[in-house]
């Protein structure tokens, strides 16, 4: 198979690439490429392309090298982790999405967070923050749970260049971001109602449980379009306790969150207040809410809702939305079906 | 607004047009001009043209209550050159729009606020002058340093962040301190619209802070600042941390300006104040000695 590449072929290959040349074990990789050298050494080969075929390989090589020793190879939809302890991983993930802190593989049924070394402080956080959530009764956990992640999660591990966990996700939870790339960037009005008011009960258990997210936003929160229900699975490496000092913020939280709290660099709910309104604009396609209302994206009170300041009261803000802004906007409830499957997002 | 370039020429013609002049000369209104009124006004656009293919909006909101007119007086005879030539020269943003407010009392005076366009060019100079310095204010500590908040977030759309993602600039400049709210009754006077509740002055910044970087400028040499400095000093602080800038000289606002957004866009604090010459080096400083020394990037993982 190797033997058959021709010049062209080979240097076609991407050097992030080194898996559609080199197998994902140290041993193959090592004969493959010693097999590919000895065709196209420069100083056997007699196509004029030799020297750079050659030095393509090479690289093509370092680079199966490196994620090999890293434990972060990656082929076809499996990466693949050997942890510190020598222990294999393989997490299988139809999206991979570069975020803030690190990279996020989305499963059928898990997401992974890889977080470079760098970062360890924060995976230590979030391993803090997903110990365990407080519930003030059955009733409480029953409308919660599904709407956090589940715990312990499935998955944690250490290797040389990452710290890995993995949460399990049930298959009909799309990542918004996808979602919203999958409309063109904008939700029906009437579908940004429910999502915001998952988003907004769940700010209300938060404030319940004393604990502030931080990273509310399309990147880490899910939707399930057939249940319409939500779940915040991702950035919990931000969460801290309300009052504690601040440990570290994505950019996007540090463009809405209250800048007072900024300034004194203190967790308060305002912030994930505010990061659910950003959500509703950004869903309507206009984050900074400028456009929405000469756009007509919603209606009149919806906007004026999401472009408006947060109060400092999750049960507040809750109360005035459902009572309020959804009355006004869109008058008795009623279910509007959002007919969107897993593989209508991901595997398009 | 702001489709044409500074022409320096131009600008040294219209200082030199007033120079000599007295302030009342200067600024010859005697009530709000209708242009500058925001009452039902809907939006101003600092937008990209040909002439500024990647504007960025930076709104100067000045104290003009009671002494604080000097302010806009200086900016007039002199800082509106320095301030938009040292931004096309220095380049810490590109191409320069700017708006410039009147702020006053809301809970006394008949223009709470005065907003120019977004200009690039001289126009700005021009409608500068048009600001009526009305010299109210009240009895009381502070003045409507957040109605160009309120403005900026609710009435200005700015390609910079629309287009680029990239925040505008607000400065606010006085002596007072910063009021604790914005009643729902002075944003229909003012403004011309009806908003169900008051909002806090806290609210209002983080509306405003979506969209624009926000400073606020103390002006030391105001009767107010002299006599009740820490207490100006340390309400500020307490809503805008480290974007709080003393101001020694109320002409050296414009160095200010151009330094405080020098350093937000990652300059190195140190170098930035000794870029400038003499006593301007001093003062800048002082000012921007509150700022961090160097801004780390405002992408990927910010740390506390």
């Amino acid at each position: 198979m190797i033997a058959r590449h021709t010049a062209a072929q080979l240097l076609a290959i991407p050097p992030q690439f080194p898996e559609r040349l080199f197998s994902g074990e140290a041993s193959t990789a090592e004969l493959e490429y010693r097999r590919l050298a000895a065709l196209w050494h420069p100083d056997r080969c007699g196509d004029p392309q030799a020297n750079a075929v050659f030095a393509h390989i090479r690289k093509l090589y370092e680079e199966t090298r490196n994620r090999l020793a890293n434990g972060t190879w990656e082929a076809f939809g499996m990466r693949r982790f050997t942890a510190k302890d020598g222990r294999r991983y393989e997490i299988r993930h139809v999206r991979r999405h570069e975020i803030d802190a690190g990279e996020m593989l989305i499963g059928r049924t898990a997401v992974g967070f890889v977080l470079p070394a760098s970062n360890a402080d924060l995976m230590a956080q979030a391993q803090r923050m997903l110990t365990r959530f407080p519930y003030a009764d059955e009733r409480m956990r029953g409308q919660m749970e599904a709407a956090l992640p589940s715990l312990p999660p499935v998955g944690q591990f250490e290797t040389a260049a990452a710290r890995v966990m993995v949460l399990s996700k049930p298959a009909d939870m799309l990542l918004l971001r996808d979602v919203l790339a999958h409309y063109g960037g904008r939700l029906d009005a009437r579908h940004v109602a429910w999502i915001i008011s998952g988003a907004l009960n769940l700010t209300c258990y938060l404030q319940y449980a004393g604990l502030v997210h931080n990273a509310i936003s399309p990147d880490t929160y899910f939707i399930s379009p057939r249940r319409h229900a939500g779940a915040l699975l991702g950035g919990w490496w931000y969460a801290c306790r309300t009052g504690q000092r601040l440990l570290a913020l994505p950019a996007r939280t540090v463009q809405y969150a209250p800048s007072d709290l900024l300034a004194r660099k203190v967790t308060d709910f305002r912030t994930d207040l505010e990061l659910v309104r950003a959500m509703g604009r950004e869903l309507l396609g206009d984050v900074t809410g400028l456009r929405l209302a000469r756009e007509k994206a919603a209606p009149e009170a919806m906007i004026q809702w999401l472009r408006l300041p947060a109060s400092a009261d999750a049960v507040d803000e809750y109360r005035v939305w459902q009572r309020q802004v959804l009355q006004d906007s869109f008058g008795a409830r009623r279910f509007v079906e959002m007919a969107l499957s897993h593989s209508d997002v991901y595997q398009s | 607004m702001g489709s044409s370039r500074w022409d320096a020429e131009d600008w040294r013609r219209s200082s030199a047009a007033i120079a000599g002049k007295s302030t009342a000369d200067v600024f010859a209104s005697r009530g709000m001009k209708p242009e500058l009124n925001p009452f039902g006004l809907a939006l101003r656009e600092s937008r990209d043209s040909d002439a500024n293919p990647a504007s960025t909006a930076i709104v100067v909101g000045l104290d003009v209550t009671g002494s604080m007119g000097m302010i806009a007086d200086a900016l007039a005879r002199n800082g509106l050159g320095t301030m938009v030539e040292e931004i096309l020269a220095r380049k810490p943003v590109s191409d320069p729009h700017i708006m410039a407010c009147g702020i006053g009392d809301a809970y006394c005076d008949r223009a709470p606020l005065q907003v120019t366009q977004f200009e690039a060019d001289i126009r700005i100079a021009d409608q500068l002058k048009m600001i009526w310095l009305e010299k109210g204010g009240g009895g009381n500590s502070h003045e409507g340093y957040h109605l160009p908040w309120y403005f900026a977030a609710a009435h200005t759309s700015i390609d910079c962040f629309e287009k680029r993602g990239k925040k505008g600039y607000l400065f606010t400049v006085g002596d007072e301190e910063p009021p604790e709210e914005l009643p729902a009754t002075h944003i229909e006077r003012v403004f011309g619209e009806t908003v169900h509740r008051d909002f806090s002055t806290r609210e209002l910044l983080t509306m405003a802070s979506r969209t624009y970087n926000i400073f606020h400028i103390i002006v030391e040499e105001g009767s107010y600042a002299r006599s009740h400095m820490h207490r100006v000093v340390d309400k500020w602080t307490d809503l805008l941390g480290q974007n709080v800038l003393r101001l020694a000289d109320h002409t050296r606002l414009a160095e200010v300006v151009v330094s405080a957004i020098e350093v937000s866009e990652g300059r190195d604090r140190d170098s930035v104040a000794r870029s400038w010459k003499g006593d301007a080096s001093r003062v800048v400083s002082r000012a921007i000695s509150s700022l961090p020394a160097l801004v780390s990037g405002k992408s990927g993982v910010m740390r506390f």
